[in-house]
């Protein structure tokens, strides 16, 4: 199962990769010229909000995120840009599953008709991960990647009005009281790579049935809200 | 000189005698890498030699400089991998022998920078380097055993990682060029680091930049 969702997920970034770089037929007619909105040397910054959720068989209910930052066009249609969001991906009675991507992003946007521009990215960065209130609390660091879409529309002078997608995939935290997940007194990869290159490694197995998915996908969808100088 | 040698100075010879092309700016390609991937350091103690692809887009921002986005993915046959050995069953308490199937995969996405150098014709030697985050996984199977057994799983976890090397293009026609590529990729694990040296053939599509 890992390995298929791995595929899909490897299928989809190779898919957004391409979406980046090669337009589509139907929108062949409005890429002639670069509209003004994405010429080099462009700055935006937005705001956004929304839904947040993990993805899984046994995942608690999604709730609310929000966040911010900042685009520069590095490039006609190539934008770079760095985002801090907030997820509150999740409850469990009064345990909350917290997340704090920080993350940088390369973008290509696009327009479709006169007056859609759509972008597809993808983005690297260190998450900061915290459950509290789960008789285990836990909090810390750990790097994650994504694949972002969307599309804005002008709605006054400077602003435009959008929706963003962004699909992360990161390490699935191990078990809590409250949230479900990998055991903590597994093997881990960090200590495979040493205790695999002792000699007594050599005729024993650290790994019984140890099939459970280690990583998770994380969805959001918010409504942005974007500022242009 | 050998006639091998000869040859190859010809070779040299009418590669650099071709009519240049202008490396423009502007470019956007799309390079496919398939090839082999070495372990090295602490991380040749686990794995042994296995093969890599790749996928990268990048941009001809100046004449002599791209960046772009690359995703890798690398696999790697364990240093264990076709040993027989008995273990304890934990389910059951009782020995198993068992023939093991192990292997490594990394799958990377990272943000790079190209700097072409010395650029001759249609030849472009470059250096890269870039960064971004890696998916350390660990397999493990039973490919027989004497009995039944619990034996084998998975393990992964995704770190930060750097990776530079250096490789020549030869533009074939129009956008379309072959050539060879060398990276060593570093992954920072807690204790020991996950060393990777990759060597591969490159096919890239590009299309026609703004020719400055």
């Amino acid at each position: 199962m890992n390995r298929k969702r791995v595929t899909r997920v490897a299928a989809l970034m190779a898919l957004a990769l391409i979406c980046a770089t090669v337009a589509p037929v139907f929108a062949a007619g409005s890429e002639g010229t670069t509209p003004d909105l994405l010429k080099q040397g462009n700055q935006w910054v937005s705001v956004r909000a929304g839904y947040a959720k993990v993805a899984g068989r046994v995942a608690p209910n999604g709730n609310l995120g929000y966040g911010f930052g900042y685009s520069r066009f590095v490039l006609d249609k190539w934008s770079v840009g760095g985002y801090v969001h907030h997820e509150q991906l999740g409850r469990s009675g009064k345990a909350v599953d917290i997340q704090v991507p920080i993350s940088l992003e390369v973008v290509r946007h696009s327009r479709w008709g006169t007056a859609l521009f759509p972008y597809a990215g993808l983005g690297v960065g260190a998450f900061y991960n915290k459950r509290y209130r789960t008789g285990e609390d836990w909090s810390g660091f750990q790097p994650g990647r994504y694949v972002a879409f969307g599309a804005r529309t002008p709605i006054r002078a400077k602003g435009l009005l959008g929706v963003d997608l962004r699909m992360v995939m990161a390490d699935k935290p191990d078990e809590n009281p409250a949230f479900a997940g990998p055991s903590s007194a597994r093997y881990h990869v960090d200590d495979l790579l040493k205790d695999l290159q002792e000699d007594w490694a050599k005729s024993s197995l650290m790994l019984f049935d140890d099939t459970e998915s280690k990583t998770r996908v994380l969805w959001s969808v918010k409504i942005d809200y974007t500022f242009t100088y | 000189m050998s006639k091998r040698w000869i040859l190859v100075a010809g070779a040299l010879f009418a590669l650099c005698a071709a009519p240049p092309v202008a490396m423009a700016t502007g470019e956007t390609t799309v390079t496919l890498k398939m090839g082999s991937a070495i372990p090295t350091g602490d991380f040749s103690g686990v794995a042994t030699s296995g093969s890599t692809v790749g996928l990268a887009a990048d941009y001809k921002v100046t004449k002599w400089l791209a960046a772009g986005v690359a995703m890798n993915y690398f696999r790697t046959i364990g240093s264990r991998n076709g040993d027989d050995i008995t273990v304890i069953e934990p389910t059951t308490g009782n020995p198993v022998g068992m023939t093991l199937s192990e292997n490594w995969t990394l799958t990377g996405l990272s943000f790079f920078s190209k700097a072409y150098v010395l650029p001759r014709g249609r030849l472009a030697p470059y250096v890269r380097a870039g960064a971004g985050t890696y998916t350390v996984r660990y397999g493990l199977d039973v490919s027989s055993a004497t009995a039944t057994t619990t034996a084998g799983g998975n393990e992964q976890q995704t770190k930060f990682g750097l990776n530079g090397g250096a490789g020549i293009a030869y533009r074939i026609v129009g956008g379309t060029s072959l050539g060879l590529e060398g990276l060593y990729h570093m992954v920072f694990a807690q204790g020991t680091n996950v060393t990777v040296w990759t060597t591969g053939v490159t096919l890239g599509f590009g299309t026609a930049g703004t020719g400055k």
